[in-house]
């Protein structure tokens, strides 16, 4: 009896071990967003192809800039903090895609979730803080409430009001590959690994390209 | 406190936390102070009374049980999970009311005092540890929850935990002492 009462104790304590292992995969992730990471970079997810507008309130796609990898972050263009740092981060970013030519491999593209206020005019604006939208940086809202929810959801952005007119957001650089697939979810200041990553991913399909347009295996 | 009283208010807790889950989660410090204890109270309070006596070792594994799942669902990416997905809320739920509370009720009350005073006190060095991570942590733990929040959930543990301590202080002074809790024979 009583050993037994103690083979119990310790049942329960290597169950309970066990659940919480599993819970943080292995002591390693404890909050929702290391393992929205996590879970990205072990299964890359295609994005919903949802139709974007542009700062000119032309219509984007992710879907048209395959073939590109996108480096992508969500923002609203009344954010008075966090965005400004990431706008400049991406400024920076371009320049760099710029100087070492590889405008034709890397796009970089601001998405707004917050479709109400953000119009194309309000993006433009947005834009020409950090030197304008070019052929590089694309600034873009998902129009419809519904889609921009449907993007959130795909890559677990949430979004709270902060009870000040602005808004929180677990923000970040969202690398998706030529394929249309989201990679990989970097902190939002780490534009110079997100560019080595870009570059690496686009080398990779480039290496690619000419083995699928062979003579097949 | 009557069996009909305990079920009466068991069910009562149950009828107000379940069906309201999302505005008991609306906000971090009522979600891990107000719904996650409440469902572990209503579980205690419908926890079968009575039957036959069993060993210390059994009701300990019990306690354990109801730790194991709280410390799980203290976890922020399981807190945010049960925000974001309703099947991982009931899960939250019915593992709180089944795994947590009714094993909590069912044992106290075979629980010798040396254990019921080792649960409390670490019970209080554990809202102590949770209130100063939550203070100390330098990003938002939880997708769902506003770093404010954070801080006034982690003030607000350590208060919990400097409440408990002087609680047992003052129970261990008023108490019986040692020498009349032994037998005079």
């Amino acid at each position: 009896m009583r050993s037994g009462g103690l083979a119990l104790v310790a049942a329960v304590v290597a169950a309970g071990a066990g659940l919480l292992w599993w819970g943080t995969e292995g002591l390693s992730v404890f909050t929702a967003e290391t393992a929205r990471r996590e879970a990205v970079a072990l299964a890359p997810r295609v994005l919903p192809d949802i139709t974007l507008q542009d700062e000119a309130g032309a219509t984007i796609t992710l879907d048209a800039l395959r073939g590109k990898v996108v480096l992508a972050d969500f923002i609203y263009t009344r954010c008075p903090t966090i965005c400004t740092v990431q706008g400049s981060d991406f400024e920076q970013a371009r320049a760099a895609i710029r100087a070492a030519g590889l405008g034709d491999d890397i796009a970089l593209v601001s998405i707004s979730f917050d479709p109400e206020h953000d119009g194309p005019e309000e993006l433009a604006f947005y834009a020409s803080r950090f030197g304008g939208a070019d052929d590089i940086w694309h600034f873009a809202r998902a129009p419809s409430r519904a889609d921009t929810g449907a993007l959130l959801r795909a890559a677990e952005v949430i979004v709270l009001p902060d009870g000040i007119g602005g808004f929180i957001h677990n923000s970040a650089i969202h690398v998706i590959d030529p394929q249309g697939r989201l990679v990989r979810i970097l902190d939002d200041d780490a534009w110079r690994e997100a560019l080595v990553l870009a570059q690496a991913l686009a080398d990779d399909t480039a290496a690619a390209a000419p083995v699928a347009g062979g003579a097949g295996t | 406190m009557t069996a009909r009283l305990r079920v009466v208010s068991g069910l009562l807790i149950l009828a107000a936390t379940v069906p309201f889950a999302s505005w008991w989660e609306a906000g971090l410090v009522r979600h891990v102070l107000g719904h996650v204890p409440l469902l572990v109270a209503a579980g205690a309070l419908l926890a079968p009374r009575g039957g036959r006596p069993v060993g210390q070792p059994t009701a300990i594994a019990a306690v354990l049980v109801a730790a194991f799942c709280i410390a799980f669902w203290m976890i922020p990416r399981w807190l945010d999970a049960a925000v974001n997905s309703p099947a991982v809320d009931a899960a939250k739920m019915a593992s709180l009311v089944l795994l947590a509370g009714v094993p909590v009720g069912w044992a106290w009350p075979r629980l010798a005092p040396l254990a019921r005073g080792f649960v409390l006190a670490q019970l209080a060095s554990m809202f102590g540890i949770l209130g100063a991570v939550w203070l100390a942590a330098p990003v938002r733990l939880c997708n769902n929850y506003l770093v404010d929040e954070q801080t006034v959930l982690g003030r607000i543990a350590l208060a919990v935990a400097v409440a408990m301590v002087v609680a047992g202080l003052v129970a261990a002074l008023a108490g019986p002492g040692i020498t009349r809790a032994r037998p005079a024979a």
